[in-house]
């Protein structure tokens, strides 16, 4: 861990360092630094990107989300946001050598608690021993999904946001640790395995209260297939989580009690009520993700689709099954799109089994089938869209989303908690500009 | 603290009101022809467009050699870079620039280094055995080896 923390603060330094350059004449600024170091073949560089947006939807009791990280103070109060996708990164790159690179990231965007920490997107060394092993440690992109490691990259992607259904819910922005890079040049295609050890802790909300999400022994495993227009990839991850949610320890306890109370004499009340807490649990869950992508560009169309199957041994923590595909066609300058996505939640709707207004604790029995039906996630979205790519560094995105949210399938939204019994309806307007530089 | 998305704000206005015209530097109207130059030490005398395109888009790391590739660039925005890519493999720089967005910021790979101007880059040719960079055809000469013409 102490490695870890001094591996990204010297990525930082070594990047940071730089930021000041000494010359003759005293201290050039920043951009002016890296014009000057562009000459030569190692140096520095500053470079960004930024994403403005608005989003409008048509719903007063349920409230958008672009991923878990996002809390919204405003939720049911307005159905207009300009915070949601809006994000601007700035990135220092340091050329040691063609085969030693020193890169630091951060990314200002809306979360429910924005720190120094979980601004920080990228902080590692890159090392390349040969053309064909690159060495990474420090912190660095999350590569299980085809997308996991651009999804703050508005101008990368033709779409205003990754979609919902398939990144919303992916608690895992990056990975502190060290992974390795193998690539070999095939004929006409190239190959690449990546396998990443690591860990990543970050706050969000969830319920009202604060979860601080540390992960133990995040494990990834990738392999990708570029052919000119075409990259395949096939993506495998796991973690556990190492962190109880506070505010279930009291219910916990109280699981536990009326389980142990109830075990003689109303063994299916007992039962259940184990049941119950072993589904609550956050601590020491097992995850995994098993993912398969495509993508398409062959400077006419455009097309994209993944698939991915996620598995939790707990009811609570969001798992299942999702897709999605997108098809895009570019006519000049605009790229119009449209893009169809889904997720089906891995546990079925919870209902109660034992009546436990017997013992006066149907209320809480309640409470708890409520909490874990909460999180599934089971809706599908249509969107359509259209990117006009008007500058050599500007784009400005329209996207029209249409979504069907069904019962019990509110796991990625805000919503008021008499709506999620029902199936509901909503279109989702958003107007993005996106820039480099 | 989420007075700090306001920054973002103010970011895009400060780059909407400063944002670079969409001219190209420099003028290319009069090259006639691009050519791909690497160092005469290099043992690969020929390489086809495909495989200089997947060099220069990082996709290719080695030289059918074995040896590893170090792509130089031209100016981001130089209206030499935009023909290059043009007769390389049809990709217009804006697609090229969003395509380098991705791989710059997910930290896959960084872009290659820039030279100044063409004299710069026939001189690093020159002095780095595994260089491949590109100029017009007349600031070729005989310290390097032409690897491809480019033309209309």
């Amino acid at each position: 861990m102490k490695l870890l923390k001094t591996l990204i603060l010297a990525s930082i330094l070594m990047t940071g360092l730089n930021l000041i350059c000494f010359n003759p004449d005293g201290i050039i600024w920043l951009l002016e630094c890296s014009r000057v170091s562009a000459q030569e073949l190692t140096g520095l560089k500053i470079s960004g990107y930024g994403t403005l947006s608005a989003t409008t939807h048509d719903r007063s009791d349920i409230h958008p989300v672009r991923d878990v990280s996002q809390a919204p103070e405003n939720r049911f109060k307005t159905n207009f946001s300009a915070v949601m996708d809006s994000r601007l990164g700035l990135q220092a790159h340091y050329r040691f050598s063609s085969n030693l690179d020193a890169v630091v990231q951060g990314v200002l965007r809306d979360q429910s608690y924005i720190t120094f920490n979980n601004s920080l997107e990228l902080a590692y060394i890159a090392y390349r021993p040969s053309s064909w092993l690159e060495l990474r440690a420090g912190r660095f992109g999350y590569d299980a999904f085809l997308m996991s490691d651009t999804r703050n990259l508005g101008y990368a992607y033709s779409w205003v946001r990754p979609p919902n259904e398939f990144y919303g819910w992916v608690p895992v922005f990056h990975t502190d640790g060290a992974d390795a890079t193998l690539r070999i040049d095939g004929d006409d295609s190239q190959w690449r395995l990546r396998v990443q050890a690591g860990e990543q802790a970050f706050k969000f909300a969830l319920a009202d209260s604060e979860y601080d999400a540390e992960t133990e022994s995040l494990q990834t495993l990738s392999l990708s297939r570029q052919s000119g227009p075409l990259t395949l990839k096939a993506g495998y991850s796991a973690f556990s989580l190492k962190n109880e949610m506070n505010i279930f320890i009291p219910l916990h306890e109280g699981l536990n009690q009326i389980a142990d109370a109830t075990a003689s004499f109303f063994p299916e009340i007992s039962s259940e009520a184990r049941y119950l807490r072993d589904n609550t649990a956050f601590k020491g869950t097992d995850i995994t993700y098993l993912t398969l992508g495509a993508s398409y560009d062959d400077g006419q169309w455009i097309a994209q689709a993944e698939l991915a199957h996620s598995t939790s041994n707990t009811e609570i923590l969001s798992h299942g099954t999702m897709g999605y595909a997108a098809l895009g066609y570019r006519i000049g300058d605009f790229t119009p799109y449209f893009i169809f996505s889904a997720t089906r939640a891995g546990n079925d709707i919870r209902k109660s089994i034992a009546d436990w207004s017997i013992i006066e604790a149907a209320e809480l029995q309640e409470t708890v089938i409520n909490i874990i039906n909460t999180t599934r996630m089971d809706q599908e979205t249509l969107s359509f869209g259209v990117r006009w790519d008007f500058h050599n560094q500007a784009a400005l995105k329209l996207q029209l989303d249409s979504i069907h949210i069904n019962s019990f399938g509110y796991g990625l939204w805000f919503a008021k908690p008499i709506t999620i019994d029902n199936d509901s309806s909503m279109s989702l307007g958003t107007i993005s500009l996106e820039v480099m530089f | 603290m989420k007075t700090s998305i306001y920054f973002i704000f103010l970011f895009f206005y400060l780059f909407i009101s400063l944002l670079p015209s969409q001219s190209l530097a420099g003028n290319t109207d009069n090259v006639k022809e691009i050519a791909v130059v690497v160092n005469p030490e290099n043992p690969v005398k020929n390489l086809t467009s495909k495989e200089i395109s997947d060099m220069f888009l990082s996709r290719r790391r080695t030289f059918p050699s074995g040896d590893p590739v170090m792509v130089l660039e031209q100016d981001r925005d130089s209206s030499l870079r935009e023909k290059f890519f043009r007769l390389l493999n049809g990709m217009t720089l804006k697609r090229v620039n969003t395509y380098w967005v991705r791989l710059q910021f997910s930290g896959e790979v960084q872009p290659p280094p820039v030279m100044s101007n063409n004299i710069a880059m026939i001189d690093a040719v020159r002095n780095n055995r595994h260089a491949i960079g590109y100029v017009p055809s007349e600031y070729v000469d005989e310290s390097v080896h032409v690897i491809l013409i480019l033309k209309d």
